[in-house]
């Protein structure tokens, strides 16, 4: 699978005079898709707002693709004459930043030196045919040096945590419950490696396809998001979404989270979470534990909560758990852990009815 | 001279001497009009001067007036010959001198140079208006044809403050509360604002007067009903009256007197009518009353039978109570047990939610693995074989593609630079444009500034036409022009005339100086020739001597012929000297000198035998 993840490169350049344009492709871009990456690249942001900076990599997810966009000056010695800066977007189907940074650098070396965009393709070629490129000054690039794996633990959960204290529970149990939570930071950097980092509360899962990094105040994006079941989305701008589009909002710069009013229910916290909560702030200001310790001890945690479900329910023919309502609700528990139960049984699809 | 005149008949015209009306020559004028004349510029160009135009009968007063006239003149800086005898016994020419000086003092009128600005324009149109404002009559506003008479049409007005309780007109209802807490003039017609204000004061008056206080000292609804007819009574027919007297009467009614006692004052009618409508209106008020307390008392009397019948039904009531409060116990029962089945529904909604979403995300992925797997088999059989081929396929699949890449990049390069090449023309046209638009804004503002311009000109010109239009238009301008332009030919020709006498001068004396010199010459050689002669012949000695005394008289009549062309030019000068002399009318003065001298003296002698006989 990881040799085909790749789907298409371009390349956007900006000239002296200001004039943006989308100068190659391959294979090819839909009009929206080349709309989308192109309200993510810097490039086309307003120059004179504090927010026209050059961010040099940014990346996101649109309709279950995600886009990696890496932009850089153009610096002399280059082949490239009346162009200041140059994006290379990647469009690729995995979540990998680290692995499409590397690659967009690479091909941005190379076409800063030679202003060809065949040299590109030939790269790309190279990479979806063996996996392999050659870097022109750093050895080699290979695809499997880069795990997924990798890249889920990248971003450090534990700093999350550690910026919301115990109001962390509300955000493991969100995510737990396939909720939907709304993330909001002004600095696109810090905004990205927070959303990011949220799925590894719910490890066992594997799923970084529910994060939506950066969803700006565009009206194709913001009607994509609302159709969603469940996300992890970030914005840079306050109320790009009404409080009925999203369950738990997340302000990370002011470290606050708030429950919207239609989720205070599924957000009732019980014992159960009472528990995980102290393990979890326990870990994450523990300082010798890593991140990966951490996304690891939380794991252990969900695995004890799952498997606690599990033993509610009986297993059917076909070897799986299932459990129905009358299982959870026959042991008489309180009220609120029943709700919570009963909604993990669902996020984890082992409630069955008759 | 006749322009010269007329140039200075037309100011002395300006400056308000009416006597030069209809004159065309400064000959015409009197000694009277002179003096006249004189002291009116005199006081136009020195203010402070005061002296009165009118020319004093007495001689001796006469020349006190032109001397001191005169000495003005001289003092303003009239530099020609000047005296009393100058207004006395005016020669025209000195007459014509000294006017042609005083118009020349005389104090331009503004206008010569015009200010364009906006003060000066603000300034001359108000002098305008103010103009045009002095030329139409003036009349009193009442005047005016314009003003028609109002009929004395009335609305009920409404005002919070005084309306409460009160109705002026019986058509209030519905207008009333629509039009209710509007400004008075927009509830009303404008023609009949007016009259209904006046009907709404004398109402109003009409209320605070004692009547009301009198009838609601009686405190009763059926008087003030009453008093309300009879107020409606009195406006239909006694209003004018009531308030008349009211007026005029403001402490003839007591406050404390009686309804009849006011009504009496106030109508000058007798009580008789009012008191059969109170009658009336109290009677009618007390039936009325009477009716419901006989229907109560009926009422009471069926009341003992009912009695029985009511626990009865009370009965009845209970039982259907209890009956009902069991079907709501059940009916709640039924809902709890729903709202618990609507959350299973929901959950399980939920859950298949959920599930779909995780079946459709793995079904596309399940596909693909489908496909990618039944290739993989086929190819199996000849694994190494087809892998093999694979790769080569890969390999060339490749190599085409940045084969056509290479071909694209040929297209594309030209393609992209075109694009560069026309949005930079672009935005240099639209640099131009705004630079352009730049421009017609600039313009236009300009344009709008010199339209201003224009328009306070124009402003300016039709105000300085209707300016000139007022000014009465004289000859002097004209007249001026044509004269400067006959002066400056005639002195232009007066220039070539003196230039030919000059040259002719000229001529004459060189041919003189020429003759002479020959002369000398001639005689200075006949002299030599001769002298040598004489010395050996005698008659050459007689004909030495001859010459000399040729050469001496000669000489005399020549100095004679220059002595006399001297005298000549002194007799032309002369001649010249008499007629100035005989154009002051000399003689002519010298008499009236004389005779003034005689009227001198006699007042004189008659002051003496004044003086005396005191």
């Amino acid at each position: 699978m990881e040799l085909s993840s790749l789907q298409a490169v371009g390349i956007v350049e900006k000239d002296t005079d200001n004039g943006l344009m989308w100068t190659w492709t391959y294979p090819s871009l839909t009009a929206d898709q080349k709309e989308y990456a192109l309200s993510k690249c810097c490039l086309s942001w307003d120059i004179k707002t504090e927010k026209g900076k050059i961010v040099p990599f940014v990346f996101s997810q649109y309709r279950k693709q995600w886009y990696y966009v890496f932009t850089m000056a153009t610096s002399e010695p280059t082949a490239l004459k009346s162009v200041t800066f140059f994006s290379i977007i990647l469009v690729g189907n995995d979540f990998n930043p680290e692995k499409y940074a590397v690659l967009t650098r690479i091909l941005s070396k190379y076409y800063e030196e030679s202003a060809n965009p065949v040299r590109i393709l030939e790269q790309y070629l190279m990479v979806v045919t063996k996996g392999v490129c050659q870097s022109n000054s750093n050895g080699v690039f290979k695809v499997n040096s880069f795990s997924s794996q990798k890249a889920f633990t990248t971003a450090s959960l534990k700093d999350v945590i550690n910026t919301f204290g115990i109001q962390s529970i509300l955000l493991y149990t969100a995510i737990l419950l396939k909720m939907k939570v709304l993330v909001y930071h002004s600095k696109l950097e810090l905004l990205l490696e927070i959303t990011r980092a949220l799925p590894a509360l719910a490890w066992h899962r594997q799923d970084w396809s529910v994060v939506y990094p950066w969803v700006q105040d565009r009206q194709q994006e913001l009607n994509a998001v609302r159709k969603l079941p469940h996300y992890v989305v970030g914005c840079t701008v306050e109320n790009v979404l009404t409080p009925d589009d999203f369950d738990l909002y997340v302000n990370a710069e002011d470290g606050t989270i708030t429950v919207s009013p239609h989720a205070k229910e599924s957000l009732t916290m019980g014992k159960l979470h009472k528990d995980v909560a102290k393990k979890m702030v326990e870990l994450a200001e523990n300082e010798t534990v890593t991140n990966q310790q951490f996304i690891a001890g939380i794991a252990e945690k969900t695995t004890e909560l799952l498997e606690k479900l599990s033993s509610l329910g009986s297993e059917n023919s076909a070897g799986e758990t299932i459990i129905s309502p009358d299982h959870i609700k026959s042991k008489d528990l309180h009220p609120n852990t029943e709700t919570f139960l009963m909604n993990l049984a669902i996020a984890e699809r082992l409630l069955k009815f008759d | 001279m006749e322009e010269v005149d007329q140039i200075i008949i037309g100011s002395l015209l300006n400056i308000g001497c009416e006597f030069a009306e209809g004159m065309t020559s400064l000959k015409q004028f009197t000694t009277e009009n002179v003096v006249e004349a004189t002291v009116k510029c005199l006081r136009i160009i020195n203010p402070d001067y005061k002296m009165s135009h009118i020319f004093p009968p007495g001689m001796s007063a006469r020349f006190r007036v032109g001397t001191s006239i005169a000495n003005t003149c001289k003092s303003i800086g009239y530099q020609g010959d000047i005296g009393y005898q100058t207004f006395l016994y005016s020669a025209e020419r000195d007459v014509r001198q000294i006017f042609m000086f005083l118009v020349e003092k005389l104090p331009r009128k503004e206008g010569v140079k015009e200010d364009t600005g906006k003060s000066n324009v603000l300034q001359r149109r108000i002098g305008q208006v103010l103009r045009e404002k002095c030329s139409t009559m003036w009349m009193p506003f009442y005047c005016k044809p314009l003003i028609e008479g109002v009929p004395f049409r009335t609305q009920p007005l409404f005002i919070p403050k005084y309306s409460k309780g009160h109705r002026n007109s019986k058509s209030q209802g519905k207008r009333q509360n629509e039009k209710k807490y509007d400004y008075i003039h927009r509830q009303v017609e404008h023609d009949e604002l007016t009259p209904s204000l006046l009907e709404l004061n004398c109402s109003q008056l009409i209320a605070a007067s004692p009547t009301i206080g009198k009838t609601s000292k009686q405190g009763d609804m059926k008087t003030t009903k009453v008093t309300k007819e009879a107020f409606h009574w009195k406006d239909k027919s006694m209003v004018p009256a009531n308030i008349l007297s009211f007026l005029q009467l403001p402490d003839a009614i007591p406050f404390d007197s009686s309804l009849d006692e006011v009504i009496q004052i106030v109508t000058g009618q007798s009580l008789k009518t009012n008191r059969s409508r109170f009658a009336h209106a109290k009677d009618l008020q007390f039936t009325t009353v009477n009716d419901p307390t006989s229907s109560v008392d009926e009422a009471s009397s069926s009341a003992d039978v009912a009695k029985d019948q009511e626990e009865l039904e009370e009965i009845r009531f209970q039982r259907e109570e209890d009956e009902m409060n069991k079907m709501i116990s059940d009916v709640v029962e039924d809902e709890e047990k729903y709202k618990e089945d609507l959350k299973m529904v929901e959950m399980s909604m939920k859950q298949i939610v959920v599930n779909t979403q995780e079946l459709e995300s793995t079904n596309e992925e399940r596909i693909k693995q489908v496909k990618l797997k039944e290739k993989t088999l086929k190819l199996l059989p000849n694994a190494e074989e087809n892998m093999e081929k694979l790769k080569a396929m890969v390999d060339a699949s490749s190599q085409r593609l940045v084969e056509l890449g290479k071909l694209w990049e040929e297209k594309r390069i030209p393609l992209v630079a075109e694009i560069r090449r026309l949005k930079q023309s672009k935005t240099e046209t639209e640099f131009d444009a705004e630079r352009k638009v730049e421009e017609i804004r600039l313009l236009r503002s300009r344009m709008k500034d010199v339209s201003e311009e224009t328009k306070q000109k124009d402003q300016l010109i039709k105000q300085l036409k209707t300016e000139l239009d007022s000014v009465k238009r004289d000859i002097s301008r004209q007249s001026y022009t044509r004269r400067i332009l006959e002066i400056v030919a005639s002195i232009h020709k007066q220039k070539q005339e003196i230039q030919r006498v000059i040259e002719d001068v000229k001529l004459v004396q060189k041919t003189m100086n020429k003759l002479k010199g020959r002369a000398n010459r001639t005689f200075s050689a006949a002299d030599e020739v001769i002298f040598r002669d004489a010395k050996q012949d005698e008659g050459s000695k007689q004909a030495y001597k001859y010459l000399v005394s040729l050469h001496d008289n000669c000489a005399a009549l020549l100095k004679t012929v220059e002595e006399t062309g001297l005298i000549m030019r002194e007799i032309r000068d002369l001649e010249g000297q008499i007629d100035i002399e005989i154009g002051k009318n000399a003689e002519e003065n010298l008499e009236k000198i004389l005779k003034d001298y005689k009227e001198v003296k006699r007042e004189n002698a008659e002051m003496i035998k004044k003086l005396k006989k005191k």
